[in-house]
């Protein structure tokens, strides 16, 4: 019974989370965007880039209406679902939320009011201060939830007496050894997924012939920033491994499907594709590739890595389903590497002018199809990082059926089917309506912003 | 000075709590107000809250955040112990937040307004459920809910949550008569003296309620220091109830209602936090068992506490970025 009660708690927070997720990592790299597009207008006066500012602030509203409607039951429900979890670690995780929602969300939140509603009300120069605020907020709201995530990966300055978790050193407990790697990882990650995100709509546009001119010039900034961004992730991952090998071994083994430790003098291979099967403690069948894992866990030939088995199986982290999602997110970050490295080429042989753009549509079909890419890498990566990480719900520290609320297993899988039908329908409702504020496409026509304060009758 | 910074976080959360009912409560209540009014009407109204309820919100996850950090023993079995309307209050706020955005784009407006209308009057029942549940003796036994599922759910709880909701609603009333004018205002102004006499009933009734239900508060009130200051609350918010309906009737000021409508949010909030202290939930936890140990709550007054301050301030910039009357179809043409 009360093994079940977990499962359902547990699904309850994987699927809040995974649909949550989504919206956050557009809304951190929209408002990214946004910035650099209204810079570029007040610097050059150039009209397109206000037009670009406020056509990608339509998408961004909507994903921020969702994302604050999904978020917030995600701040409560450590409280309804997780209670027991909640009284332990209130005193730092606790703590990290309340500066999230301090620092950055109510940053965020009030400061889109100046934004969306404020064009004729403040100054430009008041606008883009409110633009950047709320890219900073966005940006400082990721960085204090991976504060608390990684502390639940990591735990640091922290001891346990007579059964309760002491933080002895909050500096270290904030900054704890996952912190600096896990947050660039996903702040990249959000800033890559919009890129592709962005630069498949700007496909969309370009196929059809429309607003070519306009959805080139986005286009050409997203190729800029994925020069830098697409391998700078991938170089980010192999440190994240590195810190997941060193401070996790359990779920590195689990990642890479390897269970037994190779001996001294031996270099561990590498399962490059197989499948896991936990109960027999092997993998089922399995391509190997020799030396491969130490070289990649320790970057030496003979390095050791510590197998699955070396730990008690009711210590070991679920395999299947981290093995597989880490495959995925690998090979989709090299697939965007690809489409970046691919749209560079075409902007060397001039392929990318207003002329002979539409020309090529093989190319700009997939980078269409690639709009989902970036969200799908991303999850993968948090599925591994989460999964990964039980039987634990702090590493080492409290075990996930320790931390679950004395609630009725009724009531949490009521709630859970009420999520998963609403969450469905709110993304078929994105889908919809972002679909057809693509079909309007960018308003080039309407007034630019007057900064003369309307008179009072005249609001909004 | 032992129990210093329980306290002072304890007032801090109260503070944010408060500004969160009186703020996001009109919005709120002008959702449940719109259930019952026409398209065009609807749009002023929505207009009336449209930049700033995001902001509005935002107290409420600031405060959430504060009662898990500060104090997550209760925070814990409140949620746990509230699961029902907890999730109502979070159900309704989702729908309220993707109507909005919806029906901003969607020409079927009439069935985003009524998604809308309905997701504002699920939040505010359970907002009244779980203010009636912290008063429906809920059991703790060694820091966590040792009750049943539906305890929150009983005959008292539903007159505070109808109570709630005619306050809400009063509050929704008095806002938009301060930001609307002609036909709209015209209309809630009726509306405002029918929802403010349906909560003055009320809150006498569950006044009376208390006295006689609960002997434990009639204890307390009883007793020192609350025997002075609960009545006088009690009193203030009776005054507030007066001067409000006194202002439906002069057309004179748009403003007035507002503020005898905060007058009567805080004075109730100061008399019912006076009347349980220094329980955080009613005779079974209080303030200082709930709250993180001394250096937690050290290390977030550096973090959060100092900011809190902050919000406020840049919270009163954009209120008066959007101050003055508001009408039409305005809201959406930004879209």
């Amino acid at each position: 019974m009360e093994y079940a009660a977990v499962d359902v708690a547990r699904a309850q927070f994987a699927v809040t989370t995974i649909f949550h997720m989504l919206w956050p990592l557009l809304s951190i790299g929209l408002s990214l965007l946004m910035v650099v597009m209204e810079i570029l207008w007040l610097r050059t006066n150039d009209e397109i880039y206000y037009r670009q500012v406020r056509f990608w602030s339509v998408l961004f509203i909507l994903t921020f209406g969702i994302g604050v409607a999904s978020g917030v039951p995600l701040e409560f429900q450590f409280g309804t679902n997780w209670s027991r979890f909640s009284a332990a670690t209130g005193n730092i995780v606790g703590n990290l939320l309340a500066f999230e929602a301090t620092m950055s969300f109510a940053l965020e939140a009030a400061f889109l009011a100046v934004f969306i509603f404020g064009w004729n009300r403040v100054s430009k120069r008041m606008h883009l201060f409110s633009n950047i605020m709320v890219a900073f907020g966005a940006s400082l709201s990721a960085f204090w939830i991976m504060a608390a995530n990684s502390w639940m990966q990591t735990p640091a300055g922290t001891s346990v007496e007579g059964g309760k978790i002491v933080i002895t050193n909050y500096l270290q407990a904030t900054f704890n050894p996952d912190l600096p790697i896990a947050f660039t990882h996903i702040w990249v990650a959000s800033i890559e997924t919009t890129l592709f995100f962005v630069g498949g709509i700007c496909a969309w546009y370009i196929l059809r012939n429309r607003n070519v001119d306009f959805f080139l010039k986005t286009f050409k900034i997203m190729v800029i920033i994925g020069i830098v961004v697409a391998p700078l992730q991938i170089f980010l991952g192999d440190a994240s491994g590195l810190t997941v090998i060193k401070h996790q071994p359990a779920k590195a083994a689990a990642m890479e499907g390897h269970w037994v430790t190779n001996p001294p003098d031996t270099g561990a291979s590498w399962v490059l594709v197989g499948h896991p099967d936990q109960k027999e403690q092997d993998n089922s069948w399995e391509v190997r590739i020799p030396y491969m894992l130490s070289i990649l866990s320790n970057h030496s030939v003979k390095g050791q890595v510590i197998g699955l088995k070396d730990f008690p199986v009711n210590d070991q982290p679920p395999v299947t389903l981290p093995f597989y999602t880490f495959r995925i997110m690998v090979l989709l970050g090299f697939v965007m590497l690809f489409l970046v490295l691919w749209a560079v080429w075409q902007w060397y042989r001039k392929r990318l002018r207003i002329e002979f753009a539409p020309k090529h549509r093989l190319f700009w079909n997939f980078w269409l199809y690639a709009i989902p890419v970036g969200f799908l890498a991303t999850e993968c990566g948090w599925i591994v990082r989460e999964v990964g990480r039980q039987p634990w719900l702090v590493y080492g520290i409290m075990r996930t059926n320790e931390g679950v609320s004395p609630v009725g297993i009724t009531a949490t899988a009521g709630s859970l089917a009420l999520f998963v039908v609403i969450y469905l329908l709110l993304l078929g409702i994105f889908i919809y309506f972002s679909s057809r504020i693509l079909k309007k496409g960018p308003d080039m026509t309407s007034p630019l912003p007057t900064n003369i304060k309307p008179d009072s009758t005249r609001g909004y | 000075m032992v129990a210093f910074l329980p306290m002072l976080w304890y007032f801090l959360l109260a503070g944010t709590i408060t500004l969160f009912i009186i703020l996001d409560g009109a919005d709120l209540g002008i959702g449940v107000l719109s259930l019952g009014t026409g398209e065009s009407r609807r749009s002023t109204m929505l207009s009336a809250i449209g930049p700033l309820w995001y902001a509005n919100e935002t107290w409420l996850v600031v405060g959430g955040a504060i009662l898990f950090g500060a104090f997550p023993l209760a925070y814990g079995v409140i949620l746990s112990s509230l699961y029902i309307p907890a999730m109502m209050l979070l159900f309704g706020l989702m729908f309220r937040a993707v109507s909005v955005e919806f029906r901003a784009h969607s020409e079927h407006k009439r069935l985003w307004g009524f998604a809308f209308g309905v997701g504002c009057l699920l939040a505010i029942a359970g907002q009244g459920f779980i203010f009636g549940g912290l008063l429906s003796n809920l059991k703790v036994e060694g820091g966590s809910f040792a009750g049943g599922m539906w305890d929150w759910l009983n005959a008292d709880s539903v007159i505070i949550a109808l109570g709630v909701l005619a306050a809400y609603s009063m509050l929704g009333a008095a806002h938009l008569v301060h930001k609307t004018e002609g036909d709209v205002q015209f209309q809630n102004r009726r509306l405002l003296l029918g929802s403010a006499s349906a909560a003055l009933a009320m809150f006498l009734m569950i006044i009376v309620m208390m006295l006689l239900g609960y002997a434990p508060v009639s204890l307390m009130w009883a007793g020192l220091p609350q025997v002075y200051f609960v009545p006088l609350f009690l009193v203030v918010v009776l005054l507030g109830f007066v001067m409000l309906l006194l202002s439906c009737r002069r057309a004179k000021s748009d403003k007035a209602a507002c503020i005898w409508a905060i007058v009567i949010f805080v004075s109730t909030g100061i008399a019912t936090i006076g009347g349980i202290f220094p329980y955080f939930i009613p005779f079974s936890l209080s303030i200082t068992q709930a709250a993180s140990p001394q250096a937690s709550l050290v290390f977030m007054l550096f973090g959060a506490g100092i900011i809190l301050p902050i919000i406020v301030l840049y919270n009163l910039y954009i209120y008066r970025v959007f101050s003055g009357k508001v009408y039409g179809e305005g809201a959406e043409d930004q879209y």
